[in-house]
């Protein structure tokens, strides 16, 4: 095809070219890049053929189309990875993802499940170590304000979330593997029926054969919660020691670490009732923003929250950025937000949740943050 | 892009992962535009469009035959904004604050390009040079960049054919170009009939 008789308006007609004016297919993108570099006389034509076509269809140009095509991506890949189990393990730090070489993998990677699990110790006495009768002798930490990755002796993989604790069983993957948790981990579990996983918490414990799971053992927090994606996990809990949960994909189940605390049934509304009355199954949070799962956000940097009251998301913010939080009014607790954010810092995340409903906050010292009406 | 497209969705049906970004790619510009005009919420549109097609991928084996795949996401596109902002709009009640970005009229496609101009200047010359267009022009100018259709589309719209659609288009870039773009230089010759002649070929090819 000879291009150097072409104008501006026989550029812009060129199916070739608007994909690469759009960024939509990296062979154009290539060819025209390479051909206008060939053809300077041709420069002026083709620019003003670009900026025509992205004036007359709506301002969309390459910059603006390959960012949302890879926002769009990240999405599919953390949706399909969810259903498909292949969640990207390596880097705490978001990683940019690569859609179709997941899609390759996906299909292989069908033997494993995926399992997240979050937990919220009581904070009472027993939550240290008296609950747990193993020995343990491998305990890894992360502060507040920090994450770590790394692989247990048996190759299963674990990514630590800010202010964590983990201890590993003295004869772990020996006849068993036990860990015990106070805080909240993202497991990917390598696959041995033979070896039972089993994860410690102080109100329950989680038996999974191969699976990835995320467990969340905060002691301050009110809730303990167990969400599944993939595959099964068995739940004991340590009040019902006879009971055990088999929860199905796409479930979590919700215990109230206090009984007189009201604010565990409100937060599982919509939740089928079950027989046993102080836990709920419900089905697992997808983000209304993007579709992505909020239960697992954190292993992406992304901090997500869903109808959630204001004291939860402080106490997540408290962890997030190793800060501390307090409250000078009671109502103002109750406020439930909506919100994703990507990267941002501690300031950035009060002032949009302002916007959405009215409270004031000061920044006192050492990184104290007072929250009023 | 009827018959690709259609391809497209058989796969997706089948379960063919690359499908889904292949969608997002051939409709991306047609439903972000209609979603914006819809809503005048850019990222809102953005998103309900990533809702959509990973619903659509969830359900993949249920999927009906779609005979045109574009209207079947233009209308999924509608439902899911609609119900979007009746959320929002119940949120809003108990905040003043939002009140100034509840849904703008609905404004023609010319005055939308003119709306996203950012200086004055621009704007008024864009404004002037749309004026020189005929009604006919800019219908089609609309449904070629904006709505992103093909020209068999265009022509089974309009009830015209496919040339025709596609002189009128040609004609009236050349009229936006030397009214909004490039200053007409005396002596050269912007009109190259082979070309054209060239191009309504390939477009029958």
């Amino acid at each position: 095809m000879n291009y150097t008789e072409y104008e501006a308006e026989d550029f812009i007609l060129d199916v070739s070219f608007q994909n690469y004016c759009l960024g939509k297919d990296e062979k154009d993108v290539a060819f025209w890049e390479r051909w206008i570099r060939d053809n300077p006389q041709k420069h002026d034509a083709a620019e003003q053929a670009k900026s025509l076509f992205s004036l007359l269809n709506g301002n969309h140009d390459a910059a603006q189309f390959t960012a949302g095509r890879n926002a769009f991506q990240r999405a599919a890949e953390q949706h399909m990875a969810i259903n498909t189990p292949q969640i990207s393990f390596e880097a705490p730090v978001h990683k940019k993802g690569n859609l179709r070489k997941l899609f390759l993998y996906g299909a292989t990677a069908a033997a494993a499940v995926a399992a997240i699990v979050f937990f919220a110790v009581r904070p009472a006495e027993q939550t240290q170590t008296g609950d747990f009768s193993l020995q343990y002798n491998y305990t890894r930490v992360s502060k507040a304000g920090e994450r770590k990755s790394f692989q247990l002796p048996d190759g299963s993989k674990v990514m630590l979330n800010a202010g964590s604790t983990i201890n590993i069983a003295k004869d772990f993957n020996t006849h068993t593997r036990e860990v015990s948790l106070l805080g909240e981990a993202f497991f990917d579990v390598a696959h041995n029926p033979g070896k039972p996983f089993v994860i410690h918490t102080s109100s329950m414990d989680v038996k999974v054969l191969g699976t990835v799971f995320n467990v969340k053992a905060y002691p301050t927090d009110k809730l303990t919660e167990t969400s599944l994606i993939k595959g099964s996990v068995e739940i004991m809990l340590h009040n019902k020691a006879a009971e055990k949960i088999l929860l199905r994909p796409n479930q979590k189940i919700i215990l109230p670490n206090h009984k007189d605390d009201n604010t565990a049934t409100i937060a599982v509304k919509n939740a089928p009732k079950t027989n046993v009355e102080d836990f709920k199954i419900t089905g697992l949070t997808y983000s209304k923003v993007d579709s992505t799962l909020t239960e697992v956000s954190w292993t992406e940097n992304r901090l997500v929250f869903n109808e959630s009251r204001l004291d939860e998301v402080a106490a997540e913010l408290e962890r997030w950025y190793n800060i501390t939080i307090r409250f000078n009014d009671e109502q103002v607790k109750q406020y439930r937000f909506t919100a994703v954010f990507d990267q941002k810092n501690i300031v950035q995340v009060l002032d949009a949740l302002q916007l959405s409903r009215r409270f004031e906050y000061k920044i006192a010292e050492n990184n104290n943050i007072i929250i009023s009406k | 892009m009827q018959t690709k497209t259609c391809h497209t969705w058989i796969q997706l049906q089948n379960g063919h992962q690359h499908a889904l970004l292949e969608l997002y790619n051939q409709h991306y510009v047609g439903l972000m535009n209609y979603g914006i005009k819809l809503t005048g919420q850019r990222e809102l549109t953005s998103g309900c469009i990533t809702q959509i097609l990973l619903r659509l991928w969830d359900n993949r084996a249920k999927l009906p035959v779609v005979e045109n795949v574009r209207s079947y996401l233009l209308t999924c596109l509608r439902r899911e904004l609609m119900a979007e902002i009746k959320m929002e709009s119940n949120r809003m009640r108990s905040n003043k604050l939002f009140q100034h970005t509840a849904p703008q009229e609905e404004s023609s496609y010319e005055e939308y390009l003119v709306q996203l101009q950012h200086s004055k200047e621009l704007k008024d010359r864009l404004t002037k040079a749309l004026d020189q267009l005929t009604q006919r022009e800019k219908e089609l100018m609309e449904l070629k960049f904006f709505e992103d259709l093909d020209y068999d589309e265009i022509a089974a719209r309009c009830n015209i054919t496919k040339r025709t659609a596609y002189n009128i288009i040609y004609a009236a870039l050349k009229t936006l170009k030397a009214n909004f773009i490039t200053a007409p230089i005396p002596g050269t010759v912007t009109y190259n009939p082979a070309i054209l002649a060239l191009r309504c070929c390939m477009l029958f090819l």
